[in-house]
């Protein structure tokens, strides 16, 4: 072939496909090779899952052949975070106990993206139990620290490491996320990614590990905006398997784009405590919309963000592993903090539970109340690039003002977009979170794709540290 | 530190009591904040009461 698929973002490998350059299976055949290839050896791979992949592969190509286009993901390879159930793989949670876990169902985004014409590879790494019992070192998976594909001794952030890792080295075209307090959007963020946690509600839950039920989230994790939208608008809409699913149908704006005259509300002091080149990089990312819109200082409302989080998640999690921690299981899981979750979540009193999700209300109406009128508020998403892939990052990431703009997102369901702003520090990838008002993620891809195309960092990549000449017919 | 019979290392005490110290001060931590009577919960599915997602 011609071209080199590694980093090419969805449509470019639509054109391939559509043009006979490449086919659907050895599109699967060569990102399958990638993945053993650059996504093991980065700790970014739970399962590959070959037969599926060559099967629908197969039949992508007979179904183009035949003139059956199923859209823009018709063909397209991706992998699934390894807390999102698929027949035929296990399903570890990244957690020891679970390491035999055979849960043989279709998640609905699996189901909803194989009826997008998408090819499913394989399952990629995560943190035990998506982190939410706690974890201050990356190695708490069974698949080890995943590796940052720009820096091999920096850590990718989690809990969806192994979808940002795989994503990031050209190992998959995209991959699902979830998301319950940041783990879609800071892996992301790290490997300089663009990864989209959507409105609570959005997309369905149905097959992924239910973590803490009024926070998670599951969402596309791509080479930029554009591909998130297109990846988001296969897997949005209503679920009967999931009670917390929207009526609201989803389509995304794509072509029809809006790319300037937006409105964007700077986070007042989200980016007075980050790293130099952070800070940096932000400041130009705001130059870069005051170009194609207006900017403006707006102020978070004063709430205990973390606190009403910390407390609602505690309790859920815990009600979410009822057995699993009545059992004694909890002492196998690799994370000092997370052996001791039980007793932490038993401490918590039942009103404590139901006070934090009384101030949530309010939380949720101050924060809508602030971002209705903009298309995005935005601020750092990381006040520092990666951290060491064998240090404990505890207390590294709450630097305060963008960890509330993260949290204000995580407590109300609003969406949040992270879309890479540059480099910082040893080369390392910094990002910029777009944050909008429930159900505006159009608003969010239109202005995450407008900088995207002025700055053009979400197309750059890392180098491909294997022969990429193997892609084919 | 004597358990069941059992020793229980230090550093693993000090994990606990670090765990569950944060915990109980975020919680207590909230009950500063002022709430009127008719304030109601979101719910778990992080909606309100009788509001469909």
């Amino acid at each position: 072939v011609t071209a080199e698929p590694a980093f090419c973002c969805v449509r470019e490998l639509g054109k391939l496909l559509r043009s006979g350059e490449v086919t659907a299976v050895g599109l699967a055949r060569y990102f399958l090779d990638r993945l053993e290839t650059v996504g093991r050896p980065l700790n970014a791979v739970a399962a590959v899952t070959p037969e599926r992949a060559m099967e629908e592969a197969a039949l992508a190509d007979a179904e183009l052949a035949r003139g059956l286009d199923r859209g823009p993901l018709h063909g397209i390879p991706y992998g699934l975070k390894d807390i999102i159930a698929a027949p035929g793989a296990p399903t570890t949670w990244g957690a020891a106990p679970f390491h035999d876990q055979v849960l043989d169902f279709e998640s609905t985004v699996g189901e909803r993206l194989r009826n997008a014409g998408a090819v499913l590879l394989g399952k990629l790494a995560t943190v035990e139990l998506a982190g939410g019992m706690g974890y201050e070192y990356p190695d708490a998976s069974i698949t080890g620290p995943a590796l940052n594909p720009w820096d091999v001794s920096a850590w990718t952030g989690g809990s969806s490491s192994g979808p940002a890792a795989a994503t990031a080295a050209g190992a998959v075209p995209f991959s699902i996320g979830s998301d319950t307090g940041g783990s879609i959007v800071m892996p992301s963020a790290w490997t300089g990614i663009t990864g989209l946690r959507p409105t609570y509600g959005r997309v369905s839950r149905a097959g992924a590990m239910a973590l803490s039920w009024s926070f998670d989230r599951l969402g596309p994790m791509c080479r930029n905006a554009d591909d998130c939208g297109l990846v988001l608008e296969a897997i949005a809409g209503l679920d009967p398997r999931d009670p917390s699913s929207l009526a609201e149908p989803y389509r995304y704006s794509g072509r029809a784009a809006r790319r300037d005259h937006f409105r964007i509300g700077v986070v007042a002091g989200s980016f007075e405590r980050v790293q130099d080149e952070v800070r940096a990089n932000f400041e130009s990312a705001v130059a870069s919309f005051a170009e194609i819109g207006t900017v403006e200082e707006v102020t978070l409302p004063d709430f205990p963000y973390l606190e009403v989080a910390d407390v609602i998640m505690a309790a859920e999690i815990s009600a979410a592993f009822d057995d699993f921690l009545d059992s004694g299981q909890g002492a196998e899981l690799a994370a000092p903090k997370a052996r001791f979750f039980r007793l932490a979540a038993t401490a918590l009193p039942a009103r404590d539970y139901i006070r934090a999700q009384r101030i949530r209300r309010h939380i949720v109406a101050a924060v809508d109340e602030i971002a209705r009128p903009f298309d995005a508020l935005v601020a750092p998403m990381l006040g520092i690039v990666a951290s060491p892939a064998d240090e404990s990052f505890a207390g590294l990431l709450n630097i305060p003002y963008p960890q509330r703009v993260n949290l204000a997102s995580v407590t109300t369901g609003m969406p949040t977009i992270s879309v890479p702003s540059g480099r910082g520090r040893g080369g390392l990838p910094t990002a910029v979170q777009l944050l909008g008002a429930r159900l505006s993620e159009n608003a969010l891809l239109d202005a995450a794709c407008a900088l995207e195309a002025r700055t053009g960092w979400a197309a750059q990549h890392p180098p491909a540290s294997t022969p990429l000449t193997q892609a084919g017919r | 530190m004597q358990s069941h019979g059992a020793v229980v290392p230090q550093a693993d005490v000090n994990e606990l009591e670090r765990v569950v110290g944060a915990l109980i001060q975020a919680a207590r931590s909230l009950r500063r904040y002022p709430l009127r009577n008719g304030d109601e919960p979101m719910t778990v599915n992080g909606h309100g009461p009788g509001e469909r997602a």
